[in-house]
C-alpha cells in the first residue's frame, strides 16, 4: 500500500478497512522526521499495514479533532476503530509492540 | 617535522592491491533501485491454492484456543513479520490452503486453519513513484537511479579508500613517528581547543581539575558525542589538561601517520601540504584527494 496524504473529507472513508497508522507531524518537527524514517522501513516491511500522512501545517482542523497536542502523533485504526496512540520519537520495536497490540489485542 | 617521509616505492603495492570491483555499477544496483521505489506501493495478489506459503505472504486464518488473541473466526496475518506470534507465523510456512496445525503459545494450545493466501507484488517503477521520493530536483526513474548510483559509490569509494590507507599505515610501519611530532601535533590540537574557550572567556590553562570537568565536559553532549563521535567523547571526559593529552596521544600519532602515508601515495613533497605539527589534521584534504584518486583509478577501469 502507498503511503496516502488523506484530507479531512476523505479520512474516514480511508481508514475503514485494514489496519492503518496515521501519522501526523508538522514540517520542521526533528523527531517527526527521524520517526518517518523508521516507520517508512517499518511499512515497507509490512505491506499489510497501510500508512496515512497528515501534515498538519497543511490542515490544523485533523488537531483539533482528534486532539493532538504535540508532534509526532501516531493513531492505529483497524477497520476504521481507533485501537491506540503513541506520541513522540519510538524506536521500531516499541512501535511493532503496540501496532502488534492494536492489530490483534492482547 | 622531524619523521621521515616515506618513499612513495615503499607503498605502490598498496594502490596496485586496490580492488574496485566492490564499487557498485548501475547494473548491479538496478534491483535495488527497483525496490527502493517500490517501497510502499506493494499489493498483493491471491496465490494459486496449491502453493505453499512463503514468507511475507498474507494470510487468512481461523484460529482457536482458550486465549482470546488466538481465538478469532479470521485474522489477517503477514508470515515472518513478527505482529502477530513468531511460532505460529512459521508454523504455516510451507502450508496450504486448506490445511490445518496447531502450536503452543504460553503453555496453550493454539490451532489453526488456513482459509486464503496472498502474495506480495512490487508494481513497475514510475516517474510518478520516484517524484513521490520527494528528493530536491528528481522527477523520474532515470534520475532516482543516477541519485542512488552516485549515493552508493560515493560510499564505496570512501570505505575502500579507508581500508586502503590502513593497509598502507601497517606497511610503514607504525612506530616510525617521532614523539617530538606528536607532542607537537598535540600543542596544536590543545592550543585549538584553547583558542575556542578564550574566545569565551575563559582560559583552560588557569582552570583547577575540578573547573576543568565542568567546563569541558557536559552530561548532555557527552552522551551526544557517545553516540555519534565516540573518539570526541572520550576527550571530553579527561578529568584534566594532562589526561586530555594522554587521551589525545593516539589521534595525533595516527594523524602523522596517515598525512605522511597520503603525501607519499601522492607524491606531495611540500611539507607545507602534509606536516600535521605546523597544521592541525592534515590528514584531511588528503584524505579527499586520495579518495578522488580511486574515484579516478574506478573511472578509467570502468
Amino acid at each position: 500500500m502507498a503511503v496516502v496524504h488523506p484530507t479531512m473529507e476523505n479520512f474516514d472513508s480511508l481508514i475503514a478497512e485494514g489496519f492503518w497508522i496515521t501519522d501526523f507531524y508538522t514540517t520542521t518537527c526533528g523527531p517527526c522526521k527521524l520517526l518517518d524514517m523508521v516507520l517508512s522501513d517499518l511499512v515497507s516491511d509490512n505491506p499489510n499495514i497501510n500508512w496515512a500522512k497528515c501534515n498538519l501545517d497543511d490542515d490544523w482542523s485533523f488537531a483539533d479533532r482528534f486532539e493532538i497536542a504535540g508532534t509526532p502523533t501516531l493513531l492505529f485504526f483497524l477497520d476504521g476503530d481507533l485501537k491506540g496512540n503513541m506520541i513522540g520519537f519510538h524506536e521500531r520495536e516499541e512501535l511493532e509492540a503496540q501496532i502488534s497490540l492494536c492489530m490483534y489485542g492482547e | 617535522m622531524r619523521t621521515k617521509l616515506y618513499h612513495p616505492a615503499e607503498l605502490t603495492a598498496v594502490l596496485q592491491s586496490a580492488d574496485i570491483s566492490c564499487i557498485p555499477t548501475k547494473e548491479s544496483l538496478r534491483d535495488y533501485v527497483n525496490r527502493e521505489l517500490t517501497r510502499g506501493h506493494i499489493f498483493y495478489v491471491p496465490c494459486p491454492v496449491d502453493e505453499p506459503i512463503h514468507q511475507n505472504d498474507r494470510v487468512t486464518l481461523r484460529v482457536s484456543s482458550v486465549l482470546s488473541r488466538f481465538n478469532r473466526e479470521k485474522v489477517s496475518v503477514c508470515v515472518g513479520a513478527g505482529l502477530y506470534n513468531t511460532e505460529l507465523e512459521t508454523a504455516m510456512k510451507g502450508r496450504k490452503v486448506g490445511e490445518s496445525g496447531a502450536v503452543v503459545v504460553k503453555g496453550e494450545p493454539v490451532s489453526f486453519d488456513i482459509l486464503h493466501v496472498e502474495r506480495p507484488c512490487r508494481p513497475v517503477p514510475t516517474d510518478e513513484m520516484a517524484q513521490g521520493m520527494e528528493i530536491d530536483g528528481i522527477t523520474t526513474v532515470a534520475q532516482f537511479s543516477a541519485y542512488i548510483l552516485k549515493q552508493k559509490q560515493d560510499a564505496c569509494i570512501k570505505r575502500l579508500s579507508a581500508q586502503l590507507l590502513d593497509q598502507a599505515i601497517l606497511q610503514s610501519g607504525l612506530s616510525a613517528v617521532d614523539p617530538q611530532d606528536i607532542r607537537d601535533a598535540m600543542d596544536l590540537a590543545y592550543d585549538s581547543m584553547r583558542n575556542r574557550f578564550l574566545h569565551s572567556g575563559t582560559d583552560l590553562d588557569e582552570l583547577s581539575s575540578e573547573e576543568w570537568s565542568r567546563t569541558i565536559y557536559s552530561p548532555k553532549s557527552s552522551a551526544f558525542m557517545e553516540k555519534y563521535n565516540p573518539e570526541m567523547a572520550k576527550l571530553t571526559a579527561a578529568p584534566d589538561k594532562q589526561a586530555y593529552y594522554d587521551l589525545l596521544r593516539p589521534e595525533a600519532e595516527r594523524s602523522i601517520q596517515c598525512a605522511l602515508v597520503l603525501c607519499a601515495l601522492l607524491g606531495k613533497t611540500d611539507e607545507r601540504a602534509y606536516d600535521p605539527t605546523i597544521r592541525l589534521h592534515a590528514e584531511a584534504p588528503l584524505i579527499e584527494e586520495f579518495t578522488e584518486k580511486i574515484r579516478t583509478l574506478f573511472i578509467k577501469k570502468g
